[in-house]
């Protein structure tokens, strides 16, 4: 407690006293802790009637997307950092350049931005370099040389197979098949992963491992890509899902495991929607929808969702961004797959609160400009006086499938 | 059993309606509860100005300047006619006013108890269930749309976007939002009036309903009407929830169009 407040006053001290970030500080200062008003006992906060058309919805994504091209700029190798306010850029943080390449190369086509293309190609050659002999990719970033993740190589695959289906170059699949052999050879017979998990746990999240493994079994054909999927799918929902939609050991911390973070509740529901989808499984889709539906409840009664939710769906801490936008993200989806409008709608008042978030109308320097923080207000618990990469990467995803979502639903109604 | 109306200003649009609709069916109501605790929560005087100022932040002054006025002026085809208003005028200088500060105040629990068994046309104000509890009272809503189907917010809207047709029922309060039974629900047709604008669709819409609460009322003493329980899951996914600015701008251009 001590130590944790102590970090807390030196972080706010330095950032507002040495940084050229103490404007955004300041910004959230205001904007968070006075922009609050109580109306009969309720707290109102700034957003709650804020809203954005689509022109400044275009120039938040753009925001975003170059924000994204400045952290691979600022590297060392091809791969994307994160930028701390006061430690500034890490190096390339593998999982998440695995990951973000769908996100640009989506945008990039959208866009015809060859140019970035070619960038993410780089990207997915580094990748591939820095492949570990048995098949895995580390964790965390590339300075910390840490041993192979299975939830970290999952990522990897994710833009591997990507840069496969636009280059069909086979060297790409080559790798991402070598990692799903490895993931396949490291499963538990009960169909968790344990070896090579983050902090040596079973996590419920690693259904976000299982559909980049699908998507390789949709390529190759490789039935045992599907079975172990599978299997750790039905770990999940049979015995890790609570009757109310939420998971236990869902959290990426042995403390904190009794009340997860967003993020990584939306890892599971993420990967359980794309899973079921994938193999047509109406028990697995259901397993999704019922999570995610439960904080349709709660964002539709509070206006935001919290950092953190224990078992009871009671909320701790302050917005996590990532978790938000992916939250938005799998609301989307399920307008995709419902056709319920009441999806779409609760997507963009989030992504309202998101793009809110990011205008911060504050000058600021190419390494925050159009990034999202971790948390919101930036001190907040989760990545405090951070931007993390991810952030930016998942709220463009949610910009991304808006905009193209938005064009679908104005075609049913027409 | 009592009748009675509830509304936080006589100006209420829907209250002058359902009130009108009430004297042409030939119901004089028992009673007017006036609360200022629906809408704008205020107590008279000083304590008015010194909440609103506090809570609302200055943002309800062009609401405090203009509360003498009559609310946004709504298109002569969907008001009242000016004999309607008179009638309702001349009720409202002769009926029972119930002052109370609040529609969920112990003082206004306490009066709605002493009523013996009353039923009331509601406007303005989400009951609690302390209210709503009370066994000898039945409180009514007016829903400008199709239940179960459209329950929640914006639901005028809602149905446009969905090319469904535009209902008004009239049911009882319950503490779930919109699941309370069904008295009465009627189509209502659109296609012989000009209507460009989501606004002028709501105000059609709501002045088409509110003009069943009357009918309605009699129709139950009469015994041709009961309540009917809503048989819809009550899942919050189910509910319809304000519209997105976007989504209602691209409705307002097809409706512009048509």
């Amino acid at each position: 407690m001590i130590k944790s407040l102590l970090r807390y006053a030196k972080n706010f001290s330095i950032s507002l006293l040495f940084t050229g970030e103490r404007k955004i500080v300041l910004k959230d200062f205001r904007r968070f802790s006075l922009g609050r008003k109580v109306i009969n006992n309720q707290v109102i906060n700034p957003w709650s009637d804020k809203t954005y058309n689509e022109e400044e919805r275009s120039e938040a994504l753009t925001k975003a997307v170059n924000w994204l091209l400045h952290s691979q700029n600022s590297m060392s190798d091809d791969g994307f950092g994160s930028y701390h306010i006061i430690n500034k850029w890490t190096t390339s943080y593998v999982e998440t350049s695995g990951y973000i390449i769908p996100t640009l190369l989506k945008y990039a086509k959208k866009e015809q931005k060859n140019d970035i293309i070619k960038k993410l190609i780089a990207s997915g050659d580094w990748l591939v370099s820095i492949q570990k002999p048995s098949g895995g990719w580390q964790g965390e970033c590339i300075a910390d040389n840490r041993p192979e993740v299975v939830f970290n190589t999952g990522q990897v695959i994710r833009g591997l197979l990507d840069i496969y289906l636009y280059t069909n170059d086979k060297k790409y699949l080559e790798s991402a098949t070598r990692s799903c052999d490895w993931l396949c050879s490291i499963q538990e017979n009960e169909g968790y992963w344990k070896k090579f998990a983050f902090r040596g746990v079973p996590r419920v999240y690693d259904s976000y491992v299982d559909a980049p493994l699908l998507q390789t079994y949709k390529i190759t054909k490789n039935e045992l890509y599907k079975e172990k999927a599978r299997k750790n799918l039905h770990w999940i929902i049979d015995n890790k899902q609570l009757e109310n939609g939420w998971f236990e050991d869902c959290d990426n911390t042995i403390k904190r495991n009794d009340r997860p973070i967003l993020h990584t509740i939306s890892y599971t529901i993420d990967g359980l929607l794309d899973c079921g989808l994938l193999l047509n499984d109406k028990r697995i889709i259901d397993a999704a929808t019922k999570s995610a539906d439960k904080l349709f409840e709660l964002f539709s009664k509070n206006k935001y969702l919290n950092g953190r939710y224990d078992r009871n769906w009671e909320g701790s801490e302050s917005i996590i961004c990532t978790g938000s936008a992916q939250i938005a993200i799998i609301w989307i989806k399920l307008f995709k797959l419902t056709k319920n409008i009441q999806y779409l709608n609760a997507a963009m008042k989030m992504n309202d609160i998101l793009i809110l978030i990011q205008d911060r109308s504050v000058k600021e320097s190419l390494n925050t400009l159009g990034a999202m923080p971790g948390s919101y207000p930036i001190w907040g618990r989760y990545e405090p006086f951070s931007f993390p990469n991810w952030a930016t990467k998942y709220f463009a995803d949610s910009l991304l499938l808006e905009k193209e979502c938005l064009k679908e639903a104005l075609e049913l109604s027409k | 059993m009592k009748i009675g109306l509830t509304t936080y200003s006589f100006d209420n649009k829907d209250f002058r309606e359902q009130l009108s609709s009430m004297l042409k069916n030939g119901i004089k109501p028992d009673y007017i509860l006036l609360h200022y605790g629906g809408k704008f929560k205020y107590n008279k005087g000083f304590n008015f100005l010194r909440k609103t100022l506090k809570q609302q932040r200055f943002k309800s002054l062009p609401f405090l300047l203009s509360y003498k006025k009559n609310k946004p002026s709504a298109p002569a085809k969907f008001k009242l006619s000016e004999s309607d208003s008179k009638e309702v005028d001349n009720y409202i200088s002769l009926a029972n006013i119930i002052n109370a500060k609040g529609i969920n105040a112990p003082y206004t629990i306490n009066k709605i108890r002493s009523l013996g068994v009353t039923m009331i046309a509601c406007n303005g104000g989400r009951l609690h269930s302390d209210v709503l509890n009370i066994s000898t009272a039945v409180f009514l809503n007016v829903h400008a749309s199709k239940l179960p189907m459209y329950r929640g917010m914006n639901n005028v809207e809602w149905a446009l976007w969905e090319h469904n047709e535009i209902y008004g029922t009239i049911h009882k309060i319950s503490i779930g939002i919109d699941e309370g039974d069904i008295l009465y629900q009627e189509k209502i047709d659109t296609s012989n009036i000009e209507l460009k604008t989501i606004s002028d669709y709501r105000q059609y819409c709501f002045f088409k309903s509110n003009e069943m609460m009357g009918m309605a009322i009699k129709d139950y003493f009469d015994k041709k009407l009961s309540f009917t329980k809503q048989d819809a899951p009550r899942a919050p996914i189910a509910q319809y929830y304000i519209m997105h600015p976007i989504l209602k701008e691209y409705l307002q251009k097809r409706l512009a169009q048509k």
